[in-house]
């Protein structure tokens, strides 16, 4: 982020305004959140879900490649520690469940930090330089938006073969688009404001304009975003996977155990059933929390 | 009285850049053309125009906030225009605004004691804390709010409210000048009245000299000593309030006079009322010679060819307009 420095430098006039000019008007936001339930249960569901992905797996009786050929679509139940039944080759479905968990957050994670980073420079850029810069930046989105995503991963994975990296760049590379026009857009519409004509009259200097008045005001609908992005990023990645683009065996991932649970959905349906809740509940969490995250920020409509 | 700003031949002009497939070259706004004014310590001058005359690019082309193309700006024997941001940023503390909407001119992620108290920081930074925080106690109360409201946000104020906190956050260093770019338009009739007469009395008690840009000729009226009607970027009229408004002599100042619905509808007087027809020209494209010239029902010949001077029929009154004699009340 181009204007991270100035945000977190520590010479922050505001703060000798009286208490500290950002943190209080966080914290504010910070109660209201708080006082949002849907988002609050969110967040506890969510960082179970989390848990459980990390520690599962390691402490769990079976491994995520323990075949097993006794053990062949047996239903879930208590027996052998297969509450959530096997798959077509005797594996334990409730760990690879789980690990499929860490793969699906950790992609959708980081292919929202890989789009955060490039959306957010280029769309502030594009949106502080203007005109005919603005103009060039912004008509290159449009063409790179115009091409299809599974065109261009499909593209990238003829080029490149198949790597679990490659798919959350390319998820990453296409979704910042999206940021970059939200940056931008915000930028524009916060420059435009009287109260930054205010500030120049007043004297103040470009850096504290920038870290006082344009960050704060574009931050919020981007944190926002960012929350509704984990969950896209994710989905793509169920896609990709289930097309048989993403996450490759022996890795799996939510959206691959779907795909690979769709094709036995009469004879062990659990085999679908387990990653699909899974990634339904996550997609509602983050949803409930980006909606709570955009009441809080707000302080214009409560 | 001596006069604390000198505005000479500003002009201030925009480009629009070129754009879509039937404009090829940038075109040329010129908002304000060669306007000229000196605005005296502790008086008010009003800007009178229609919406789109420059009047608030003039405002802005005196404090800075847009470049000028042309002329100067002259603030104790320094010319505005030609100061390196540094210079200009220690002028700022003397020359300040206050803008037409309330509620976005107040930064909405500060509380109100931050918002007033910005100013001093830049320009006072030797003041200690709680003196900051005195002086800021003491302007919000000046400008009728509680200091207990100082941690609260601009969202949890009401526009008048608003309009407070923006004077007060412009009167803080105490200036020697304030541009009004229209300060009460967007408010209700009742508190209107209020923002003017907080601006009146601390005129009185600081005496600040202000620039109030307003299209509402009987707010002008109440405010102004004197007087300056723009129309299309340029000069029209300019005079002492009850020259002025007595015996006003451009047409366009008489149209927009006589326009102003009269309390006493008994003491109109027809004879001296204009209709305006026609629409407002463009200001990219303005009529040659006198620009009002499309709209004036005195036009002749000569308004198509040359436009007028701005020239003095009494003392401080200046009117630009050919015809100057015919206007004269008989
Ligand atoms: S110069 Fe001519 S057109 Fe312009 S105001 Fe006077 S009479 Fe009308």
């Amino acid at each position: 982020m181009s204007a991270g420095p100035g945000l977190l430098g520590s010479e922050t006039l505001a703060a000798a305004a009286g208490g500290g000019v950002p943190r209080s008007l966080w914290r504010q936001a910070a109660r209201r959140f708080r006082r949002n339930r849907a988002a609050m249960a969110s967040i506890v569901i969510l960082a179970l879900i989390a848990l459980s992905s990390i520690l599962v797996p390691m402490f769990w009786p079976h491994g995520i490649e323990d075949a097993s050929w006794e053990n062949i679509l047996v239903p879930p139940g208590a027996a052998g520690w297969h509450w959530f039944g096997t798959d077509a080759n005797g594996r334990d479905l409730l760990v690879r469940t789980f690990y499929g968990g860490r793969i699906s957050l950790t992609i959708g994670l980081l292919t929202t930090v890989v789009a955060l980073l490039i959306g957010v420079t280029y769309g502030a850029v594009a949106g502080f330089a203007g005109g005919r810069t603005d103009g060039f930046m912004m008509r290159f989105v449009d063409v790179l938006y115009s091409l299809p995503l599974i065109f261009f991963i499909i593209i990238l994975v003829t080029v490149f073969g198949r790597n679990i990296f490659l798919v959350f760049i390319a998820i990453g590379a296409v979704e910042w688009l999206t940021m970059s026009r939200i940056v931008r857009g915000q930028t524009l519409t916060v420059k435009a404001k009287e109260y930054v004509e205010s500030a120049v009259a007043i004297g103040l200097s470009r850096s504290a304009i920038l870290r006082r008045y344009i960050i704060p005001n574009v931050l919020g609908p981007v944190i926002v975003y960012v929350t509704l992005l984990i969950p896209t990023n994710i989905i793509v990645e169920s896609y990709l996977s289930f097309l048989g683009l993403g996450v490759q065996e022996p890795l799996t991932s939510w959206g691959l155990l779907i795909s690979q649970g769709a094709g036995q959905l009469d004879s062990a349906p659990w085999l679908i059933f387990f990653p699909a809740t899974f990634l339904a509940v996550t997609m509602f969490c983050f949803n409930f929390i980006g909606d709570g995250l955009r009441d809080a920020l707000d302080p214009r409509d409560r | 009285m001596s006069s604390v700003l000198t505005v000479e031949h500003l002009s201030v002009h925009y480009e629009v850049p070129a754009g879509g497939l039937f404009r090829r070259h940038p075109l040329t706004l010129k908002a304000v053309n060669d306007v000229s004014f000196e605005l005296r310590a502790g008086e008010t001058l009003g800007i009178v125009g229609e919406t789109g005359c420059g009047k608030s690019s003039l405002g802005k082309g005196v404090l800075q906030l847009v470049r000028p193309a042309a002329g100067r700006v002259l603030w104790e024997g320094r010319d505005l225009c030609t100061l390196s941001p540094a210079e200009l940023k220690a002028c700022r503390k003397d020359l300040q605004i206050i803008f037409q909407d309330p509620l976005s001119s107040l930064n909405p992620r500060m509380t109100i004691g931050e918002i007033v108290a910005e100013p001093l920081e830049v320009h006072r930074p030797e003041l200690g804390r709680d003196e900051r925080r005195r002086r800021v106690d003491a302007m919000l109360d000046r400008v009728g709010l509680r200091p207990e409201m100082q941690s609260r946000y601009p969202n949890e104020f009401s526009g008048g409210q608003c309009q407070r906190i923006s004077i007060a956050r412009a009167m803080i260093c105490e200036p020697k000048v304030i541009v009004c770019d229209e300060p009460v338009s967007s408010l209700d009739v009742s508190i209107q009245a209020q923002i003017c007469n907080l601006l009146r009395d601390l005129q009185r008690d600081t005496g600040v000299a202000l620039l109030f840009i307003s299209h509402d000729l009987s707010i002008v009226r109440y405010m102004s000593h004197r007087v300056l009607v723009m129309y299309l970027g340029r000069a029209m009229e300019t005079g002492p309030r009850l020259s002025f408004f007595g015996a006003p002599r451009h047409p366009y100042s008489q149209a927009l006079i006589s326009a102003v619905p009269v309390p006493d509808p008994d003491q109109a007087d027809p004879s001296r009322s204009l209709v305006l027809d026609g629409e407002l020209p463009s200001p990219m494209d303005p009529p040659s010679g006198c620009v009002f010239r499309t709209r004036c029902p005195l036009a002749v010949p000569v308004c198509i060819t040359q436009e007028p001077a701005l020239v003095d029929v009494a003392p401080g009154h200046g009117v630009a307009c050919h015809r100057r004699q015919d206007t004269a009340p008989a």
